[in-house]
């Protein structure tokens, strides 16, 4: 299927008020192998945030632990807030070609101008985190941009009959960004309809950490 | 005499000056030491929280590092932590959980009361008994039943993760009155 195609597929089903049924883009769906059920070991796992230092008398606490924008990039294989669209679809191991900022669709669930593109999982390269656990076919990672840059990203991770539950693999790209602290990578997970979502967000913009994704349809 | 200082002290300050105001060496050769660990130093104390979001059942261990006072000295190779530990810690213990979940509310410590699961909230678990400290225990566990899709646990301290995980099952086994099979570790100081 030509690219192009491909990102306008993902572009009509990623914001909610263009959202149509995942039966929609079926050719996508066979594109996107179920990985793995659910592992049959009844371990937990534990997320690690950053440790958090204390003087003696625990009346202050700062990071222990420095860390830089470049913690993030070497976690997603240089991605880093700000970058623009074309610069973002460059990293991505199948381009869209000519991507351009004017051709994006509108996210018009945030405040101001914010446009996006999306890829499914498995064209998002290092962006795609290894998920542990199926995934589900439908599932894609939304770029988020503002006119200032890349400022979030959004993986979505929806249910299908050949994977009836995401939540392990979305806890295991969750699991990828927790250890950054805060102050460079705002990472929160959420359920909505029968999607998990994982969004990393600059914190440089916190007030669109509160906007969430809203699946419509099941 | 009066003349001959008056010719004298101009020139012992100018030319002191001249001296001082010359070229300077900026690099003096200070380089910065390398930062060398000292792998025997006493481990400083760190007491780890286990915080659960009960929305998605995921377990955040969040370790909580404390400077030792002047006067502390290791036992067993380990700094001391401190006899009591403020509510404060444990709420920014919360914070790590609360600030990276969908719903705030949701964030709970990780030792659930008997009956968690009728009444989720964090009423009903303890802050004490979700945390160990590094100066006794290496590792901190859980354990946990499933009620439905919530994960019902407790924890458990040890000097090993195996002693951690058994240490959560039997306080989450006479808690619970369950058997509790879903389980977890890390070590107290992080990986």
């Amino acid at each position: 299927m030509n690219p192009r195609r491909i990102a306008m597929l993902l572009m009509s089903v990623a914001s909610p008020a263009l959202m149509g049924p995942v039966s929609t883009w079926p050719a996508l769906a066979q594109q996107v192998p179920a990985t793995a059920g659910p592992s049959a070991e009844p371990v937990e796992r534990i997320l690690l945030p950053p440790p958090i230092q204390w003087d003696n008398g625990m009346l202050n606490f700062s990071p222990a632990l420095p860390q830089t924008a470049r913690d993030f990039a070497n976690l997603t294989g240089g991605l880093a807030f700000g970058m623009s669209p074309a610069q973002v679809n460059a990293l991505l191991p199948d381009p869209y070609p000519g991507l351009a900022w004017s051709d994006l669709p509108l996210a018009n669930e945030y405040p101001g101008e914010v446009r996006y593109f999306g890829v499914t999982l498995d064209r998002a390269g290092p962006l795609r985190m290894d998920p542990v656990g199926c995934t589900g076919a439908g599932s894609y990672l939304v770029l988020l941009f503002t006119s200032n840059g890349l400022f979030r990203l959004s993986y979505r991770l929806i249910a299908d009959k050949n994977c009836t539950d995401t939540n392990a693999a979305a806890q295991s790209i969750f699991a990828r960004f927790v250890p950054i602290t805060q102050a460079i990578a705002m990472s929160t997970r959420y359920r909505t309809g029968n999607a998990n979502v994982v969004e990393v967000t600059d914190p440089t913009v916190a007030y669109m950490a509160f906007v969430r994704w809203r699946r419509v349809s099941n | 005499m009066r003349l001959s200082w008056l010719i004298v002290v101009p020139w012992l300050l100018l030319s002191g000056g001249v001296v001082v105001a010359g070229p300077q060496a900026f690099d003096l050769h200070l380089d910065v030491p390398p930062i060398v660990a000292d792998s025997k130093a006493p481990a400083s104390c760190t007491v780890t929280y286990l915080i659960d979001d009960t929305a998605n059942n995921d377990v955040f261990a969040e370790r909580m590092r404390i400077a030792s006072a002047e006067t502390d000295t290791p036992i067993n190779n380990r700094m001391p932590c401190p006899a009591n530990v403020p509510p404060r810690v444990g709420e920014r213990a919360l914070d790590a959980c609360q600030s990276r979940a969908g719903d705030p509310k949701q964030c709970v410590f990780a030792d659930m009361a008997r009956g968690f699961q009728r009444e989720p909230n964090i009423d009903n678990t303890s802050e004490i008994a979700s945390r160990c400290s590094s100066d006794k225990f290496s590792d901190i566990g859980v354990a946990c039943w499933m009620s439905g899709k919530l994960s019902v646990c407790d924890v458990g301290c040890g000097n090993s993760p195996k002693e951690a995980v058994a240490q959560a099952q039997a306080r989450c086994s006479e808690k619970q009155q369950h058997s509790c099979p879903v389980t977890a570790t890390v070590p107290i100081p992080g990986p």
